[in-house]
């Protein structure tokens, strides 16, 4: 199966342009200015990992353990000098009794930190596993994960001209089932989310978009709290988006458009909190406001 | 006689590392297992002969023989044990030193032994061996009409630790190990016998060409004491101690792994 995917996204987060699912497997390598790049195996009786990491402007520490029976690998990477963008660039291929698991991760932003865990699975049937957490101030993310029941899924997360603000992300495949998750928390000026899942022949993509719009009053920036997650067993792939927003010095709008090869096309919002101005008595719209959407896929 | 062992299912790891543009890797693998071998042939016309073990924690034989038509009598023994314990992995890398830093611990004990006899007189005969650990080869090479030749070998490889800096401007390491390996041989051939040794320290290799008796002994040791690792190495190899003894090649053959 090939799936390539192109995205064109407009407005203050820029236009980007995604790669097909299978990019990550073949462990491609984008020509990127980094300051180290690592390459490592590590095999076992049960189990066989690749790591391929890039990374510039970043300190790492990875510790790995191998035994006969099972493999783990943990590591750090934070920002080095905080005046200049980090990038990460990593590819995982696991290879255990159960299946295989690949993830990749390409992150440029600034005051990035980069986490990541690394199961290979073992003797007694625990599932391999792939972890991986980020957090920056601002910039844009790239994460994928494709996983031994045929599911995958595909994210891209941007966040340009933050202020003071924080977006976060958790790439991971859990036990068995297929679980990837992400959870964005800033005080935005705009936030994009690009989330693809594939199961078999099918496919659902969910764009949402969040920005503060209008002029900026006194008091507290609006806040958000987002989340993805995709989750799949034997017979469907789900991927979910949430996006909840908190009223504040400034107006902010966000929705969420989704699409699928099989299912109906979907549009959440749009939502409009106006900001909380002090001096009026504006209850229509204090508060936070909620929206939703979920793709369930089913092989036939 | 041909036997090759297969790479599927090992355990170990690789390291392939570059910072701006200066490289260092090491990779070191195995596979977990216990091999003996006991055989003989006796006989007269032509005969090939290929052994082969390798990459058995950096330790390996390799045995090449060809006989025009003649009588051959030969035997050998070979006895491997291979397993491991654990490996540990710790790397960093700074980005203000642009420096990467690696120190590798792997425990996989390896023992390794080889006693042949052969006799042959015919046609022609051309014969090399090599015996390796981790780095430290060994080897013979012989051609004649005539040849008696007897070899006896043993290699351990207990445990080692590596440490590695790559940058900014070189690669370094250090390797640091219990390991052992004796050797010894004693042939007569009426044309050609060679015989060698490569170590990182240094090599020789000796050249015979005409009627030649040669007895040669070699034995080599390292050792080390991880700190960190609490451990008794006497106590966790006493092969090991053996074999830096003088009658240590001896008393190594017949240890018991």
């Amino acid at each position: 199966m090939y799936l390539e995917h192109r995205v064109r996204h407009n407005g203050p987060i820029g236009d980007l342009k995604f790669i097909g699912f299978l990019l990550f497997l073949a462990l491609v390598q984008v020509p990127v200015s980094a300051d180290v790049s690592i390459t490592n195996g590590y095999y076992s009786y049960v189990s066989e990992v690749h790591d391929t990491l890039m990374l510039h402007n970043m300190d790492y520490k990875n510790q790995v353990t191998i035994k006969p029976t099972y493999i783990m690998a943990v590591s750090k990477a934070n920002v080095s000098n905080t005046s200049e963008p980090s990038t990460a660039e990593n590819s995982i291929g696991i290879t255990s009794l159960e299946g295989q698991v690949s993830a990749f991760a390409d992150i440029a932003g600034d005051t990035l930190f980069y986490n990541k865990s690394i199961f290979g699975g073992d003797a007694s049937g625990s599932d391999a596993a792939a972890q991986v957490d980020y957090q920056m101030s601002s910039g844009h993310a790239l994460m994928a994960i494709q996983n031994k029941d045929m599911s995958s899924s595909e994210e891209v997360v941007s966040n340009e001209g933050m202020l003071t603000s924080s977006i976060s992300g958790t790439v991971s495949q859990i036990q068995s089932n297929t679980v990837c998750y992400a959870l964005k928390v800033g005080q935005p000026i705009g936030f994009s989310d690009d989330l693809r899942i594939r199961y078999f022949n099918r496919s659902a993509e969910m764009k949402g978009n969040l920005s503060a719009i209008g002029e900026i009053l006194e008091g507290n920036p609006p806040k958000y709290s987002w989340n993805t997650l995709v989750a799949g067993d034997q017979s469907s792939a789900t991927a979910m988006m949430q996006i909840v927003g908190y009223t504040g010095n400034r107006n902010l709008t966000f929705r969420i458009r989704g699409t699928s090869s099989d299912l109906s096309d979907k549009i959440a919002g749009p939502v409009l909190l106006v900001h909380r101005d002090p001096n009026k008595m504006n209850k229509s719209f204090i508060g936070s406001q909620n929206l939703l959407m979920i793709y369930t896929l089913r092989h036939s | 006689m041909y036997l090759g062992l297969i790479s599927d299912g090992r355990i170990g790891y690789d390291i392939n590392v570059n910072v701006d543009g200066i490289h260092w890797g090491r990779s070191q693998s195995t596979m977990p297992m216990n091999l003996k071998i006991d055989g003989s042939c006796n006989g007269t016309g032509n005969s090939n002969k290929y052994v082969q073990i390798a990459e058995m924690a950096g330790i390996g034989l390799s045995d090449r023989t060809h006989t025009d038509k003649g009588i051959l009598n030969a035997d050998e023994k070979i006895n491997l044990s291979t397993s491991v314990t654990e490996i540990i992995i710790d790397e960093s890398y700074s980005n203000t030193a642009n420096r990467y830093t690696v120190d590798i611990d792997e425990e996989m004990p390896t023992y390794l032994t080889d006693e042949s006899r052969m006799a042959y007189q015919g046609d022609g005969i051309y014969t090399k061996n090599n015996y390796a650990n981790n780095g430290d080869d060994v080897f013979t090479n012989y051609y004649g009409s005539y040849l008696t030749k007897s070899i006896r070998y043993a290699a351990i490889y207990q445990n080692a630790t590596v440490h590695a800096e790559v940058g900014p401007t070189q690669a370094k390491e250090s390797l640091f190990r219990n390991a052992a390996w004796a050797f010894r041989v004693s042939s007569n051939s009426d044309t050609y016998s060679g015989l060698g040794y490569s170590l990182k320290e240094g090599c020789q290799d000796d050249s015979y060409y005409g009627s030649y008796q040669i007895n040669e002994r070699l034995t080599r040791g390292s050792k080390y004491f991880n700190l960190s690792r609490n451990d008794d190495w006497l106590g966790c190899c006493p092969a090991l101690y053996l074999a830096l003894s003088d009658n240590g090649l001896d008393r190594l053959m017949a240890y018991d792994n």
